[in-house]
C-alpha cells in the first residue's frame, strides 16, 4: 500500500472527513512530510471507494461550499489495521537489527 | 473537489492555483478520463505491447547504432561531428532510459519506471532543440523520437506488474516486439548499415517507418478478434496509435494519401468491430445476470 493511500485511510480512522480535512490530516499524520495534492487525493478516494474500503458519508454546504464527506467501511478499517500491523512489524524488525548491530560494535576506549 | 481546492487556497492564502496544483489536476483529470473510456484489461495489454515494442526498438538501436561495439568508425571533430562519449549520439541516454524503465517495470516498480519513461520526454526535447544550436552532433529524426514518446505514453498507462502472468505477458511482448524490429532490420535494411554512423539517420528512418508496425498490430487485432480475444484486439488497435499518427504526419508532410486512407479505414473498422463485439458481450453478460 502506498503512503498516500495509507494516510487517507488512517485519517478516516476516527470518523468521517471531507476533502480538505483529509489533506490537512494526512500532513499532520506524516509530520508535514506528505502534502497530498487535490488531484492525487481524489484519485485515491475514487480507487478506495471502488475497492469498498471507504464510502460517501453525506454532503454539507459550509460557507457556500459543498463538502462531501467520506468514512471508512469495515473492510477499510480491517485493511488499515493489517497495513498498520505490517508497518509496525517491519519497524520492530528494523529496530531489532539496529540494536544487534550496535551491540556487536566493539566498545571504544 | 472544487470546495477542497478553495479550502486549500484559502488555507494557503492563495488567490489562484499554483503551477504544481494545475499540473496535478490536469494529469489526474486526463488519466481518469482515459481510464473511464478504456477498461483496465485493455489498458494493461496495450501498455504491455507498447513496452515490448518500445523496449525492443530501444535495445536494437542502442546496441546496433549508438554503441555498435563491432564498428571501428566513430564520429570525430575532423568529420565535423562529435560523438557522445562511447556512443554515437546523446540519444543513447533516451534508449538507456527506455531499457532501464522496462527492467524496473518488470520488477514491479511501476512508479520509478514511469518516471524513467517520463524523463525521455524532456531528453527528447533537449536533443531536438539542441540540434545545431549547441553542438555538432547526430540525433535520431524527430519523428522517431515522437514515435518512442507515444509508445512511452501508452506504456505509462498500465497497472503495476504484480503477478507472474503479467511479467510473462510483458516478456512475451518484448520478444514479439524484438522479432518485429529485427524483421524490419532484415527486411528494410542492409545489416551492414548497423554501426555505420555515416548512415545513422537512414537507419533510424528505416527502422521507425510506421507501416510495418501498423500492419503487424492491425493483423494482431484481427487475429485477436477471430480467436475471441477482444481485450487483446482492442489493445493492439490502441498500441497501433503511434504508428497511425506517424503515418498521418508523414502524409501531411509528404503526400501518400491512399496509404493513409487504407490504414485509417482498417484501423477504424478494427476499432468499430472490437467496440461492437465488446458492447454485445457486455450486454449479453448483463442479460444473463438479470
Amino acid at each position: 500500500m502506498r503512503q498516500p493511500t495509507f494516510l487517507v485511510l488512517a485519517a478516516l480512522a476516527d470518523g468521517r472527513k471531507h476533502g480538505y480535512a483529509l489533506i490537512a490530516e494526512a500532513s499532520e499524520l506524516s509530520g508535514g512530510r506528505v502534502r497530498l495534492k487535490v488531484g492525487t487525493l481524489y484519485a485515491v478516494l475514487d480507487r478506495l471507494s471502488k475497492q469498498g474500503l471507504l464510502e460517501d458519508a453525506g454532503e454539507e454546504t459550509v460557507g457556500g461550499r459543498l463538502r462531501r464527506y467520506y468514512r471508512l467501511t469495515d473492510a477499510g478499517a480491517d485493511r488499515l489495521a493489517m497495513e498498520a500491523a505490517r508497518l509496525a512489524s517491519d519497524a520492530a524488525n528494523a529496530q531489532a537489527r539496529l540494536r544487534a548491530r550496535n551491540a556487536a560494535k566493539p566498545a571504544t576506549a | 473537489m472544487l470546495a477542497t481546492l478553495l479550502d486549500e487556497a484559502e488555507a494557503e492564502g492563495r488567490t489562484r492555483p499554483g503551477f504544481a496544483q494545475l499540473l496535478n489536476i490536469y494529469a489526474f483529470a486526463l488519466l481518469e478520463r482515459a481510464r473511464s473510456v478504456v477498461p483496465a484489461s485493455v489498458r494493461d495489454r496495450a501498455a504491455a505491447l507498447a513496452w515490448g515494442i518500445g523496449a525492443a526498438l530501444a535495445t536494437v538501436m542502442f546496441v546496433g547504432t549508438e554503441w555498435a561495439p563491432w564498428s571501428t568508425g566513430r564520429p570525430s571533430p575532423e568529420a565535423g561531428v562529435i560523438a557522445f562519449g562511447p556512443f554515437v549520439s546523446a540519444a543513447a541516454v533516451i534508449l538507456g532510459l527506455w531499457m532501464l524503465a522496462f527492467v524496473v517495470a518488470l520488477a514491479g516498480r511501476a512508479r520509478p519506471a514511469r518516471w524513467l519513461l517520463a524523463a525521455t520526454f524532456p531528453a527528447s526535447v533537449v536533443l531536438v532543440l539542441g540540434d545545431g544550436a549547441w553542438w555538432a552532433a547526430l540525433r535520431p529524426p524527430s519523428s522517431a523520437l515522437f514515435f518512442l514518446a507515444l509508445l512511452a505514453l501508452i506504456a505509462m498507462q498500465g497497472s503495476p506488474i504484480r503477478l507472474r502472468r503479467d511479467r510473462l505477458r510483458m516478456l512475451a511482448c518484448l520478444v514479439g516486439g524484438g522479432c518485429l524490429v529485427v524483421a524490419i532490420v532484415y527486411g528494410q535494411l542492409s545489416q551492414s548499415l548497423l554501426g555505420d554512423w555515416w548512415r545513422y539517420r537512414t537507419v533510424w528512418v528505416e527502422i521507425t517507418r510506421p507501416l510495418p508496425y501498423a500492419i503487424v498490430l492491425l493483423t494482431a487485432a484481427f487475429v485477436g478478434l477471430l480467436l475471441g480475444r477482444f481485450a487483446w484486439a482492442a489493445a493492439a488497435v490502441i498500441a497501433c496509435a503511434p504508428a497511425l499518427i506517424h503515418i498521418i504526419a508523414l502524409v501531411v508532410v509528404g503526400g501518400g494519401l491512399p496509404i493513409l486512407l487504407t490504414v485509417l479505414a482498417v484501423a477504424g473498422a478494427s476499432a468499430l468491430v472490437v467496440w461492437g463485439l465488446a458492447v454485445g458481450r457486455s450486454s449479453r453478460a448483463a442479460a444473463s445476470r438479470r
